[in-house]
């Protein structure tokens, strides 16, 4: 319940933020929330190529989840990282619309990616500058993280 | 006692609010949270009733579109 402001109360401010996959290790992290074990998720510095029975077009990520662990007779799955640093999910078409292991990998599923993501990120960050955080979740998967310093 | 609340919804993005700081410092902590997270698609000083403005906040904050990209890329290939 938020009560209203009197005027000698200090300023707030109210934001919107798009999440951006940034950190690697975060992201690992996040996939794993979403239930692929963390042996599941490769790491190359380099770019390698990604495979599998219905691709069409040659593609090359960083970091990769071989098709056995996303579904049967699925595709790789991967994330490049931008010239602007920001990682991009290349999935392909068929395990969009696929159930798999824990799909279908569709935007919806890459919103529940990027909510994890945030989630853990916050937490760390927060955590690190020596604030309190906590955590709820409501039942429309909505969470809630409270950070106070 | 600076305080950050961030609701983060299924589809990826975050609603923040700052309480408890002058203006310079809210600004501050979401420029710190975006650099965290993402990037700023909407900000705003919160009116005199804060109830309020997140409510209203909250119906127009449409879906933004995301960095986040289906699809295989043929450019990367």
């Amino acid at each position: 319940m938020v009560r209203p402001r009197r005027r000698e109360d200090p300023l707030s401010e109210y934001a919107v933020i798009q999440t951006q996959f940034r950190d690697a290790t975060v992201l690992a992290g996040a996939l794993t929330d979403l239930g692929f074990p963390a042996r599941a998720i490769e790491w190359h510095e380099e770019p390698v190529v990604l495979r599998g029975p219905t691709t069409e077009v040659a593609a090359y990520a960083q970091l990769v989840i071989r098709g056995r662990h996303v579904g049967p007779g699925a595709n790789d799955l991967g994330f490049i990282r931008g010239r602007d640093g920001v990682f991009h999910a290349l999935v392909g078409t068929m395990d969009q619309r696929t159930r798999g292991w824990h799909g279908p990998y569709d935007q919806t599923w890459l919103g529940r990616l990027a909510a994890a993501y945030a989630v853990r990120q916050l937490a760390v960050q927060y955590q690190a500058k020596g604030w309190r955080v906590t955590i709820t979740r409501d039942k429309a998967g909505v969470v809630e993280l409270v950070a106070e310093g | 006692m600076p305080r950050v609340r961030v609701r983060i919804h299924p589809t990826g993005h975050l609603e923040v609010e700052i309480e408890g700081l002058t203006d310079d410092g809210c600004h501050a902590l979401v420029d710190e949270a975006a650099s965290w997270t993402g990037v700023i698609v909407e900000r705003r000083a919160l009116p005199p009733d804060p109830s309020r403005a997140a409510v209203e906040a909250r119906r127009s904050a449409s879906r933004p579109e995301g960095a986040v990209r289906i699809g295989r890329d043929p450019s990367t290939g």
